[in-house]
């Protein structure tokens, strides 16, 4: 197991690096930011040539490349310029916090609330259950999520005034007591936090019911249940236990769909968290704001990945861990 | 290739095609059916509808009496802020959409067919490069990139986004067609064929692939489905399809300010989005199962 | 326990498959008994739904299949008229089963050890490291090897040999007196398939148990059934002892079916095979008459028209022919 690990997380290595650079060479399509300073006549041209040099513009590509990427390693993510010249690591670093939360927050719910409904389709193959839940989860995995908050936000905020409508808590809450302010704050979040599980519920649905169909139909279910066993046993003992593997995976796969889906929230909800960042970036031309948010993203992804990778090895006995 | 596209009947031995019976099944699929009028009905109302609605893609009413009017029988989706007629905006914003939603799987197909199945036929460091790069592009969050490649990308026109949406997408039917690949080319018919000298190239495009075309269709509809979801969320973003040309998504862009006094501005264009991509997604979900070969086994 | 006494009696049972393109007959008034210690094969080519009569007697028919007649009489008692809690009391105790594949028949994630203790403190309610030290018994009964160590190993880290031997430790774990093993060796290489016979005849009579064998193959128990029972198309077509069938099938079919079995001990040579002509008839398709007629070298206007019954023949041999072969 230890040296699966450290195989799995050595694999990694090149990959951190070839999106590091994908990265890097998408944003360089844009060419060099300062020449367009060059028409500014308020800049002085000694300006935008110490500008040139500190964000090694005047170096070759792959040089270019390899400082950056080690800027990043070190953890020296410059200044942004969209934000008043703040560092990177600041606005990342605050931003990064609320998307991790209302994300992991959405995510558990879509687990919690899908997984079950999926076994429970899946057992109950053709009933009314099943017909229900299936039309739901299609119509989970159809949905414009931004439409969907928009509909939401028009029902429960404007229409019944029950939710704010946006942002992320009362203004004068901030020095609140503690619970009081957890309270304000979950306000805030049940909108977003639905409409971003709302898609992820759809696809697990059918996910974890046509994996736990495919063992339904297993013959080891026929020897457990001729072995005498009482249905819940050979259910909850012997098919979910192998339903599950597959559900592990979905792990990782439904990380993508989760940042992408929490950038839109964001927007949405006017929630500051790094979708909005990147967002905010590449509207404000802030290149080396919007790299560090991309990689960062794509890191959290990999590193989702991993853990989905090691819960799998951990459930399924048949992984050969050499 | 007889073989595998044709099953014979235990009692009647009478020899019926792949795609007869994959027809049959897809009958029996009432949603698919349904969903399948459903689309063939939006894609004639887009293409067509235009034609025929009192009022052009721009034109504005009069500025007192025409703006931000509530649905009625003149308008029947209403006006937005600037007088335009709401309707006929949906309509046209669907000949955008859909045509992103086609033209981008499409593309994004393209590339899937040819990195997987060169891929997966030849195997070796080929593969191993290519399915590092696949690996690479499934590990940058797609709505983020998206983003980033449209503001990166020079142009403000619609084959943009197919491009970009096209440049994210082909990675799973990449991943799809190089594991049908691998195991084909190991099969007596490859081998066959190869022994009668025919090239490389021949095997992979007449030979390997019509094996590869039921998996390539499913996702393909899927993926319509699921584009048109992207150009929405890109255009709803700000960094997709640029009005004045409408589409789905752009429609909505302002919607969410105008959602406390005109929220008919928020409902048609989202209705044709989810309704479009529910019809998709069960006319992909009934494809899958009427091509499944394990019910033909 | 009295040697002749009938421990199962099948009587009349069937079962029908209620799918989208029609209702498939797959056990059509079938029956068949089986004495205390006593082994019975039921023989038959794919599809005469001697797999679904096992499954019957355990009563694990899936949907859209369903018993809708007939008597399953075990130790006297109809087993059709049971609930299903007391059904799951006889399974694995009473009655207990291997399968075909032995490869899918364990499941991947528990260890074999968990498996077979599983249904042995599900039916004798004992403590889990006497259950253990039971399990290590039954490995080490089975002819597996180092029992101990196998104990925690998982199914994909054995041979399908080994899976099934875990099979049949699994199913003998609790002492039944009726077992049913359905085509539990054809999946398996010859020399394995030859080395899980033994150990099945020699288990039987170590411990005595009914043993229900359902085949194929003619050759796999022509040395190990007691009596044998000949399917074709859901019915039972001829039913005596194993010695009767051998040396004097009355049935065209059975005779068939011998006749396909290649004789190693005769002279080469370079006649095909006999093989019996035609198909088994489609299920939804049945001919009219005798479901053989069809495939029947002796069939007359009379076959084609009427359905015999089973009629015994020689006391202890039953066959439903019309024309039977005289012996």
């Amino acid at each position: 197991m230890k040296t699966y690990v450290t195989k799995r997380i050595l694999q990694m290595i090149p990959l951190f690096i070839g999106v590091a650079l994908v990265t890097f060479l998408i944003l360089s399509l844009v060419g060099d930011p300062f020449t367009q300073m060059m028409v500014n006549p308020r800049i002085r041209p000694a300006d935008i040539a110490r500008l040139k040099h500190q964000w090694g513009f005047d170096l070759p590509i792959y040089l270019r490349f390899f400082k950056w990427f080690w800027s990043m390693l070190t953890g020296n993510w410059g200044l942004s310029i969209f934000a008043g010249g703040r560092a990177v690591t600041e606005l990342v670093g605050h931003a990064i916090g609320w998307t991790l939360k209302f994300s992991l927050a959405a995510f558990i719910l879509a687990f919690v609330v899908s997984v079950p409904i999926g076994i429970y389709s899946a057992i109950r193959q053709y009933t009314l259950f099943d017909y229900v839940f299936t039309g739901f989860s299609f119509f989970g995995m159809s949905m414009p999520t931004f439409w969907f908050g928009f509909v939401l936000l028009m029902i429960f905020g404007l229409k019944l005034h029950w939710l704010p409508i946006g942002g992320i808590m009362t203004p004068g809450m901030e020095s609140a007591p503690f619970f009081a302010r957890v309270l304000d704050q979950a306000k805030y979040f049940i909108l977003p936090v639905i409409v971003l599980s709302f898609f992820q519920m759809g696809s697990w649905m059918r996910y974890t019911r046509s994996s736990m169909l495919e063992v339904v139909h297993q013959d080891y279910l026929r020897t457990a249940r001729a072995k005498g066993l009482p249905e819940r046993t050979v259910i909850v003992k012997h098919a979910l236990r192998n339903a599950l593997i597959p559900i592990v995976t979905l792990l990782g796969l439904a990380l993508p769909g989760l940042i992408s889906g929490a950038m839109i929230t964001e927007t949405v909800f006017a929630i500051p968290g790094m979708g909005r960042l990147t967002l905010n970036a590449m509207t404000s031309n802030d290149f080396p704001l919007a790299m560090a948010c991309l990689l960062i993203e794509s890191y959290l992804l990999i590193l989702g990945n991993l853990v989905a990778d090691l819960l799998y090895a951990m459930v399924d006995p048949r992984i050969k861990y050499s | 290739m007889i073989g595998e596209l044709t099953q014979q009947k235990e009692v009647s031995t009478r020899v019926e095609g792949y795609w007869y019976l994959v027809g049959k099944h897809l009958k029996k699929h009432k949603l698919a059916v349904f969903s399948m009028f459903l689309l063939a009905i939006i894609v004639l109302l887009c293409v067509f509808g235009p034609y025929f609605t009192r009022y052009t893609m721009n034109e504005m009413g009069n500025a007192t009496t025409d703006v931000l009017q509530a649905p009625s029988s003149r308008h029947w989706f209403g006006t937005d802020e600037l007088g335009r007629d709401v309707f006929t905006r949906v309509l046209l914003g669907g000949r955008i959409s859909l045509l992103v939603g086609f033209s981008s799987v499409f593309s994004a197909l393209l590339v899937g067919i040819v990195v997987g199945a060169y891929a997966g036929y030849y195997g070796g460091i080929l593969d191993a490069v290519l399915m590092r790069f696949t690996d690479i592009m499934f590990s940058i969050p797609v709505l983020p990139l998206l983003v980033v490649l449209s503001s990166v990308i020079p142009g403000a026109g619609v084959w943009k986004i197919v491009l970009i949406i096209a440049i994210f997408g082909w990675m799973t039917d990449a991943r799809i067609i190089r594991g049908l690949f691998l195991s084909l080319r190991e099969s007596e018919f490859t081998e066959a064929a190869r022994a009668i000298g025919v090239s490389n190239a021949g095997i992979i495009w007449r030979h390997l692939l019509p094996n590869a075309l039921a998996p390539i269709i499913v996702s393909a509809t899927l993926g319509v489905g699921g584009n048109i979801i992207y150009e929405a969320a890109l255009s709803y973003l700000g960094f997709g399809v640029m009005p004045p040309t409408p589409s789905w998504g752009n429609i909505l862009q302002n919607a969410q300010y105008a959602m406390t006094i005109a929220p008919w501005l928020v409902w048609t264009p989202g209705l044709a989005i989810l309704i479009t991509a529910i019809g998709f997604n069960f006319l992909g979900d009934g494809l899958r199962d009427a091509m499944d070969p394990r019910l033909y086994r | 326990m009295e040697k002749n006494e009938i421990l199962v009696d099948v009587k009349d049972l069937q079962t029908y498959f209620f799918t989208d393109d029609g209702v498939v007959k797959a056990v059509d008034g079938m029956g068949f008994t089986i004495r205390r210690g006593e082994v019975v094969a039921l023989v038959g080519e794919s599809g005469c739904g001697k797999s679904v009569a096992s499954l019957s007697i355990m009563r694990l028919i899936d949907k859209p299949g369903k018993i809708i007649g007939g008597e399953l009489l075990f130790e006297g008692e109809d087993l059709l008229k049971k609930t299903e809690e007391e059904m799951r009391k006889i399974r694995g105790s009473e009655i207990a089963m291997i399968f075909q594949e032995p490869m899918t028949s364990l499941n991947p994630v528990y260890t074999i050890g968990n498996q077979i203790s599983e249904a042995i403190s599900l039916h004798q309610k004992i403590h889990a490291t006497e259950a253990k030290k039971r399990t290590i018994e039954m490995l080490h009964l089975v002819g597996i090897p180092e029992p101990e160590r196998r104990f925690s190993q998982y199914p994909h880290e054995m041979s399908g040999g080994m899976r099934q031997r875990v099979m049949i430790a699994m199913a003998l774990s609790c002492n039944p007196e009726l077992l049913i093993s359905d085509e539990a060796t054809t999946a398996l290489d010859v020399t394995i398939q030859a080395q899980i016979l033994d150990l099945m005849r020699g288990l039987q009579k170590k411990l005595g148990m009914a043993i229900l064998i359902i085949t194929h193959n003619l050759a796999v128990v022509a040395e190990m059934a007691d009596t044998i029972n000949i399917a074709y198309a859901g019915k039972i077509v001829e039913s005596a002892s194993a010695k009767d069938i051998f040396k004097s099938p009355r049935h065209p079919y059975t005779y068939g079916l011998l006749q396909s079995i290649p004789k190693f001990t005769e002279k080469k040579t370079n006649e095909p095979l006999p093989a019996i002509e035609g198909m088994v008839p489609s299920p939804y398709h049945m001919p009219k008459g005798c479901y053989f007629n069809p495939r029947c070298p002796c069939a007359t206007e009379k076959c084609r028209e009427e359905e015999p019954e089973i009629v015994e023949l020689t006391p202890g041999h039953l066959v439903r022919c019309f024309h039977p072969i005289e012996s």
